[in-house]
């Protein structure tokens, strides 16, 4: 028998083969390859060419120096507009705040699943958040529009009913990741099942729960831009208007403002919610 | 000599994973007495404490309060929660809220309707907290964050939690397990004197067979879900805790 020395060599002895370990091998770069395939074939299929940017794109030039030239004189109009885009974004995330609270404790696994009328309510709230979050905004906003007309409304409920569905799904995500110690502490001392609730959870998500819903702001204030494009209020009626209209210097106040306020809410709400988490 | 505050007979309890926590525990414990339960972990030391104030519902035996037998309907428990304090191995405090929330938590039972979405309490119960807060040393600190203080500052808050509900008796789950040895003799000895200040009786699990000698009126040795022993702390001697611990306990 060799004994290994601090300077020697050791060979390591090789490694015992799983069964199957080849034919998994194989498929592994089965499924690498078809994917390259599919890749190669979607490039081909979208007709992908940046070329095409510098050799067609005369019109599209003339365009963006249009652009780049912004007119003045509606940017008083478009300020009102963008406003509204906020506020509708503002209310549409309030409303989706006010059901999903509630709701988020119907979904979450640790409160629920104890007994069989719980697994009920968990899977049919769980079902409801996941097909509100299937529908996009946009489809919710069309839906809408044709239910109360045109105006910043259909936006709100599309904005709200949609977010329900995220909301939902984050908040009941957080009462699942709490620490249980505090629940059964608030349980000993005799509190009532509102109590638990009030005193042992929330404080402990309320943090997540407000991040959460200042995020959800940021993301509806973009959400709420697309959707005035199909009238359901905002700047985004405009915008869609102008492109229509070859008014590109129009459109390039409407993006300014868009791009300043979109920007600046962007960074308030990330430095709102590291101060959240900080704390 | 006055029935027995607690008294635990033949208690069973299996948990669903099959797990034979308590296989018929029996023993008492009186007015203003302070009774540790140590043995190894597993044993099922901290399943009987929650057997005993329905955090853990029982699968067989009975528990007695006062002479009357435990239920187990979420309206009995809750009055019967009210007149038993716990004390946690991991505090169990918001960390987020302030050390006078905290310790108000112990008053929850008693709090209106009204007041309960507002986090407000009536000034009773305020006091009645400050006043919990005082026998525990840390009045001064009423304003803090509970997650600021230190571990054993943390438990005492958890202390002055149960001591708020006013309580007959006090149940303390391996209260000082998870603080440094010296931590943990200071901060029991405080527990222990406020016991015997308020001629509370106490029920409590601990780890080393040092503090429940030092602090105990009475031992019960648990073994594999059973009493093993009972005696004065004095009478722990080596084969016995050889009894409680297994062969390999060496003093």
């Amino acid at each position: 028998m060799v004994e290994p020395t601090l300077t020697g060599q050791i060979s390591l002895p090789p490694r015992p083969l799983k069964r199957g370990e080849r034919v998994w091998a194989f498929v592994k770069w089965l499924v690498l390859l078809i994917f390259v395939a599919y890749l190669a074939l979607s490039l081909y299929k979208t007709e992908f060419n940046p070329i095409m940017l510098f050799t067609e794109g005369g019109s599209i030039r003339e365009a963006l120096s249009q652009v780049l030239r912004p007119d003045w004189s509606v940017f008083g109009q478009l300020v009102v507009l963008m406003n509204e885009t906020v506020q509708i974004a503002l209310v549409g995330t309030l409303l989706a705040i006010i059901i999903s609270f509630p709701l988020a404790f119907l979904a979450a696994k640790n409160l629920m699943l104890g007994t069989p009328q719980g697994k009920v309510v968990y899977s049919l709230t769980r079902l409801i958040f996941n097909v509100l979050r299937a529908f996009e905004p946009l489809l919710l906003a069309v839906l809408f529009v044709m239910m109360v007309g045109m105006g910043p409304f259909p936006g709100v409920l599309a904005l709200g009913l949609h977010s329900v569905g995220m909301l939902g799904k984050l908040f009941s995500e957080a009462i699942e990741g709490i620490d249980q110690g505090p629940v059964e502490a608030i349980q000993a001392c005799g509190g009532s099942r509102f109590q638990v609730i009030w005193y042992g959870i929330l404080p402990q998500v309320a943090p997540s729960f407000l991040a959460f819903s200042i995020y959800r702001w940021d993301i509806n204030i973009r959400m709420s831009i697309i959707l005035g494009i199909v009238g359901a209020g905002g700047i985004g009626a405009v915008l869609l208007q102008y492109l229509k209209l070859y008014h590109y210097q129009k459109f390039g106040t409407a993006f300014l403002i868009i791009l300043v306020v979109v920007t600046s809410l962007d960074y308030a709400s990330a430095w709102l919610r590291t101060r959240l988490g900080q704390k | 000599m006055p029935a027995p505050i607690l008294a635990v007979e033949n208690l069973v309890h299996t948990y669903p994973d099959g797990t034979q926590a308590v296989r018929g525990a029996s023993f008492t414990v009186n007015h203003g007495e302070i009774v540790t339960i140590i043995g190894l972990s597993g044993a099922g030391k901290s399943t009987v404490l929650r057997c005993i104030n329905g955090l853990v519902r029982p699968k067989g035996g009975a528990v007695h309060f006062h002479g009357k037998r435990v239920k187990y309907d979420q309206e009995s428990l809750r009055h019967l929660r009210r007149s038993i304090g716990m004390v946690f191995q991991h505090f169990n405090l918001i960390d987020s809220l302030s050390v006078l929330t905290n310790v108000l938590m112990g008053r929850l039972s008693y709090q209106p309707g009204w007041m309960q979405p507002l986090y407000r309490f009536p000034r009773r119960d305020r006091e009645m907290a400050a006043a919990a807060l005082g026998k525990v040393g840390l009045l001064k600190e009423w304003h803090k964050r509970a997650g600021e203080l230190s571990g054993g500052q943390q438990q005492r808050v958890g202390v002055a939690r149960a001591l708020a509900q006013e309580p007959e008796l006090l149940l303390a789950d391996e209260p000082v397990s998870s603080l440094d040895p010296l931590t943990a003799d200071v901060v029991l000895g405080h527990f222990v004197r406020v016991v015997r200040s308020e001629k509370l009786a106490a029920l409590m699990n601990l780890h080393t067979v040092e503090l429940a000698r030092k602090y105990s009126d009475r031992v019960i040795g648990v073994r594999d879900g059973l009493v093993v022993w009972e005696g004065l702390p004095a009478e722990l001697t080596v084969p016995i805790l050889k009894n409680i611990y297994g062969e390999e306990y060496d003093g």
